[in-house]
This record gives C-alpha cells, structure tokens and sequence, in this order.
C-alpha cells in the first residue's frame, strides 16, 4: 500500500465517520430526540410534501374618475406545499407575495381528519369557510377581483388564526355539511390597511371577545347532469376598536357581523367538458360598519357608522369546451362608509386553459356609483409549476 | 287508499333489500359493470363516471359522496388515472373501510403489466402525465378478465359468505369472454399491420392487441391541446404514412380531430373509451364487441 493510500484511507474514515456524528442522524446526550423510528431524520427526501408554485401576472388599462392609464404587475407568487403529516392529518401552507413584495404566510393548517364519523378539526391560520368564494385565493377566482361586497364586507382576502370544526352528513342521498371556526381576531384587510382610522382587537380577550365563523350548506342532485347547493354564512366580530394614532382617538366596544345566503347551480354535459354554473350571494353587513373622522384636517373625535348595508353579486359562466369559458358577474353594494350610497360592479370574461397548468383571461370590470366611475381592462396570465392544494371546501 | 298501501309496503321492501345488499361505488362504468356481473343479486352498484366522460376528469355528483361514504367496496382502476379526484374524495367521504389498504379498497391495476411506463417524470412530455404507465387498459381485451379477477378478490374480502355465488359467478362471466374473444380473434387476423390515428392515448391496448400501428396522436403531448403548427405536421405525416381512420372517444372528437381527417381525407371511428361511452356500449363484452366490428369496418 502506498504512503497515500496509508494517510488518505484513515483520513477519509475520520472525516467521513465525523460527518455522521454532526450529521442530524446523531442524538448527543442531552439533545433533543424526535419519537423514536427515524421518520424525521433519517429519510432525505423520499417523504417530502408535494410543493408547487403559482405566478399571476396581469397587465391592465384603467380609466377612472381619479387616474387612468396601463399597468403590468407581477400580481402574485404563491409557494405552496400540502401532505399528510400522518395517516390521521393532512397539511398545507400558501405562502404568498403580492406585488414582489416580502412574502407573508396566507395560510398554514393542520386538518385532523383522525375522529371516528365525518367531523374535522382544522387549526391554524386559514382562510374563513364563508360563502363560496372566501377561501379561494385571489388567483383561483373567476374574476380578477373578488366580487365587491365580499370585498367591502370582508375584505378582499380573509383570513385569521383560529380553530374549526367540521362534519357532514346525508339527508337522503344529498350531503349536508356545516362549519364553526373560532378565530383570534377576523377584522378584514381592508379595515386594517386604511390610512384613516383602523380597527384592532385586543391582544388578550374574554371568550365572547374572539370572532366567529359559521356556514351551513347541502348540496343536491338536479336530474342527471346537474347539482343545486343553498349555503348559509356568518362572521361575527363581537368586540373591535378602531383607532386613529395620530390624534390618539380610540372608539372601543364596537361589533360588526356580516351574514351570507348563496346558491349555485351547476349542469355538466354528457361529455363532461361543457358546463354551465350560475350562481348569486346576497350579504347583509350589519353592525359598526366603519369609522372615520370629524374633521379629517383636525380631527377631534371618530364617527362610526353604526347602520346596516346590504349587497348581493350574481354570476353566469359557460365551458363549451375543455380549453375556453367565458361569463358575466353583476355585483351591487351599499358603502360601509355610508349604506345610503352604492356601487355596482360588471364583469365580463373570457378564459383560456392552454393546458391545465397555464390560463389566460381577458376581462373588462366596470364600475359604476357613488365611489366612482371606471373601466378597467385586463389580461390575465397564471402558471402552475407542479402541485396546488390547500383547504377549499365546498 | 289500498294502492298507496301497497306502493308503501313495495318501497319500503325494496329499501330493506336494498339495505341489505352489498353497496360497491366504481370510479368507471366498466368496473361497475363487471362488478354486477360477479356480484349478481348480492350488489348494488354505482358508478362514478359516465362512459362519454373523460376519465381523467370527472364532474363529481353530491350524492357521490354519499354513496361512497356508505360503500363497502371501492373499485378503482388504478396506474394514477383517477388521481384528480379519488384521494380527495376518499378523504371527504370520510369511510374507513374503504381507504387504500383496507378490505374494501380494489385497485384492479394491480399487477398488470402497463404499457408506457414514463422513464424520466418531466411536465416537458405533457401535462396529462401517469408515471406508472397507460392505465387505460380497461380497452385491453385482456383487460375484462383481469379486472374480474380483482374484483372477485375484494367481494370475497368484504362479503365471504358469498363465495360461491361470486365464484360461479365469476367463473361463467370469463367463459364469456373466452368466447367474445374467439369472435375478436378473427378481427384480429383482418387488421394487423392497419395503421390509426388517435386523439389522445387511450385506445394502445386495443390497438396493440389487434397489431395495428399507432402512427400519432392528436394530442402533440399527453393532455396538451394541439398547436395549428401541430396539425399540419400531422396531416402532413398521416398523407405520407397513408393513415385513413383516426379512432377517437366521445369527449375527445373535437374541432381538431374532425378538422384532420377533413385534410387528410381519413374516416373517424368514434370508439367507447368506457361502457355506455356510445349507445350499444352497455357491458364491457358488448363495448369490446363495439370496438373490434367498428374498426374493422372502417378498414373495409
């Protein structure tokens, strides 16, 4: 054996039997240990959850009574993995950027599926199981936008930390199923991002202070090729403030709840590629809607709308094939701000699935009312690159 | 009044009998199919997917649910081909003894040896991708007798006081398809050495049985929708190749199929991909008998 061989054998057993010690193979004395058969870490990647990635790009002209002109944006990028923790819990996490900025975890939840009959318990961070379209992401809906009153009662997304049961159960052949989630605080974005004053729960809160998510919905057969569901939602947010720092103005003890009624029809064709969905959601924002100031040069005091405001948003789609689609949503809404105004919204759409990992969309949204006028352009580009599941439901 | 009473008492018993009876859900028409013909007056079966449907993407009914939350045995064919909706389904349903691994879950692609079995997993080769191979072998005249037999495994498991009512069964229903494939055989002899276009990968099995060659499809990529740029090459090589017939399903003879074979002069055959996929298609043997005649017909 050469001199090499000699000193390169030994070297090479000392480094490599040192690499194992400081590997995450290895539990020192007093290091912390997982279970106890390796699943953490003795596997590399053969367990690994599925991981996908969403990019929506949309380029846009807009012509308002405040601004016009075109605009390209990276919408969104959507990091997104999801697997069975074990046989009893399945996961998800959605980690978003909007706008290229620093990414925010939109949703991250366990959904304990492991109790005996058809109940789940989710837990987490999630979005709110109302209605038919508050937990899609904004890259899942039919349109650019979430329809306006979802938007002016809820927020454009929703979502909150909190817990949620789950369970089902038939009514002749027809499921029926109903949610409740107890969330930490459901205060829309919206309410939260304004540069007037914002609402804000207390950090510690009695157990009547935590908001509230309910829904109820049954699904039915219509003939052969059809379905009818009839859902009913509630959020409830039974304590807020809203605060305006600048002149340390604080209005505490107030309480908004929004209530939802929605109904879907759906018919498939005999080969299952046409379909045609029409559905309608009619909302009812009833409570402490919002809250400005006196004097919004001096501001001295917080006015705050106590009042209710209604709205509802309707919706016609048709596939006739399995590539393209096209519809019509027509959305009115009274303001928060002040339900003796609206807004109404009209959207009409055309989507293209190049494959069923790319989709274009061309659409025009016009607005018409009290918060002004416009006309917007769009089109609409999305990827998927490999998986995208998170906690839809129906 | 009396009438009523009787109509009561008829339902009522027919709920009963009902009741008692094996409940089996079948993601496709074919397995629901053979599964009645082992199964007999012991079953009631269902089926998820209707036979003009893609496979690969099933509208789901809300009483699916419900019908598979009560199942006592889940059919599926299995290589991945129902993977966009059996997992979630399953995990809704919320039944146990139908989950993979339990009595009464059947993958009848259990030991088949698949055709295609993809050798490297890129999205470059399309995006209606099944890494374990085709698994459209449902359309393999070989493929009745294999699935029978699995299914015949789960019955045993899930009912084995029935055991020699579905062995008979069984054993008389691969009778018949002996005796089918005596008449597919002589099909057989008439078209080998044919060459076909398809619209997507779903009739290999058939045509690899019957020795006729593949030539393309329509499809550039597994679930990729051709490019105008695609169905040039295409005309272009089915005039060179002298392709006359281009088999194709329900729900994929479309627009573009019809627009090839107006180009390149070709007849379409518009085959079952699953049983009650076109009228006359309402048992698996009767579908098989549909594909053979059509074919050789078209190549008269």
């Amino acid at each position: 054996m050469s001199v090499f061989n000699k000193q390169l054998i030994p070297a090479a057993v000392l480094i490599s039997s040192t690499a194992l010690c400081q590997g995450p193979a290895f539990d020192s004395p007093g290091a912390s240990r997982y279970f106890n058969t390796g699943q953490i870490n003795q596997f590399t990647n053969d367990f690994n959850p599925a991981i996908g990635v969403v990019v929506d790009f949309f380029g846009d002209y807009l012509d308002s009574d405040s601004d016009d002109g075109f605009d390209l944006q990276l919408r969104l990028v959507e990091l997104n993995v999801s697997g069975f923790v074990d046989p009893n819990v399945w996961a998800y996490l959605a980690l978003v950027s909007e706008g290229g900025e620093s990414p925010e975890v939109e949703e991250i939840a366990l959904n304990y599926i492991g109790f005996e009959g058809n109940s789940t318990l989710k837990a987490g961070r999630f979005f709110v199981d109302f209605g038919k379209q508050m937990f899609n992401h904004l890259e899942e809906l039919r349109t650019l936008e979430r329809p306006l009153p979802l938007r002016e009662y809820l927020g454009e997304e929703l979502g909150g930390n909190g817990v949620q049961y789950d369970n089902w159960f038939a009514v002749g052949e027809s499921p029926v199923r109903f949610s409740l989630g107890v969330f930490g605080s459901l205060l829309g974005e919206g309410e939260e991002d304004e540069v007037g004053p914002v609402g804000a729960v207390p950090d510690r809160k009695d157990v009547d202070e935590l908001s509230f998510t309910a829904r109820l919905t049954s699904m039915t057969d219509v003939g052969d090729s059809g379905l009818f569901q009839l859902g009913a939602s509630a959020r409830i947010v039974p304590e807020y403030s809203v605060e305006f720092e600048p002149a340390s103005l604080q209005q505490d003890g107030l309480s908004n709840t929004v209530y939802g009624l929605d109904a879907t029809y759906g018919w498939t064709g005999e080969t299952g590629l046409k379909a045609f969905t029409a559905g309608a959601e009619v909302l009812l924002f009833d409570g402490d809607l919002a809250a400005e100031l006196d004097d919004p040069d001096a501001p001295t005091a917080l006015n705050v709308v106590d009042d209710t405001a209604t709205g509802f948003f309707a919706f016609a789609d048709y596939a006739w094939n399995r590539v393209s689609s096209a519809g019509v949503q027509y959305a009115l809404a009274d303001l928060p701000s002040d339900p003796d105004l609206n807004q109404s919204e009209l959207d009409l759409y055309y989507t293209m699935h190049m494959t069923e990992l790319r989709r274009l969309r061309f659409g025009v949204t016009l607005a018409d009312g009290d918060a002004g006028d416009s006309t917007r352009v769009y089109i609409q580009f999305t990827n998927f690159f490999g998986n995208h599941a998170h906690g839809s439901n129906w | 009044m009396k009438n009523l009473l009787h109509f009561l008492f008829l339902l009522a018993l027919g709920g009963v009998a009902s009741a008692g009876k094996l409940q089996v859900v079948a993601t496709i028409p074919d397995l629901a199919d053979i599964a009645e013909q082992l199964g007999g007056e012991r079953v009631e079966v269902r089926s998820i997917a209707k036979g003009t449907q893609n496979v690969h993407s099933v509208p789901l009914r809300p009483s699916t649910l419900v019908h598979v939350n009560k199942a006592d045995l889940f059919l599926q064919v299995g290589l991945s081909l129902e993977h966009s909706y059996v997992p979630s389904l399953l995990m809704r349903a919320r039944n146990r003894k139908i989950q993979p691994g339990e009595p009464g879950f059947v993958d009848t692609s259990v030991g088949w040896e698949a055709i295609q079995v993809l050798d490297s997993l890129s999205r470059s080769q399309g995006t209606d991708l099944h890494p374990m191979g085709n698994p459209h072998f449902n359309l393999d005249p070989r493929g009745g007798a294999f699935i029978a037999n699995h299914i015949l495994e789960g019955l045993l498991r899930v009912d084995p006081e029935g055991k020699a009512y579905y062995e008979k069964r069984h054993a008389d229903y691969l009778r018949k398809i002996e005796q089918a494939d005596v008449r597919w055989a002589k099909v057989r002899e008439h078209l080998k050495g044919r060459k076909v276009v398809t619209y997507h990968a779903d009739f290999n099995y058939l045509l690899e049985s019957l020795g006729i060659t593949l030539v393309a499809t329509v499809e550039p990529g597994f679930g990729v929708p051709p490019t105008p740029g695609d169905l040039a090459r295409l005309i272009q090589l089915m005039k060179e190749q002298e392709v006359s017939v281009i088999l194709t399903g329900k729900w994929s003879n479309n627009q573009n199929v019809r627009f090839v074979a107006d180009k390149a002069g070709a007849t379409i055959v518009e085959g079952p991909t699953m049983v009650g996929g076109v009228p006359g298609a309402d048992s698996w043997i009767q579908m098989m008998d549909l594909l053979h005649s059509d074919l050789d017909k078209a190549f008269e």
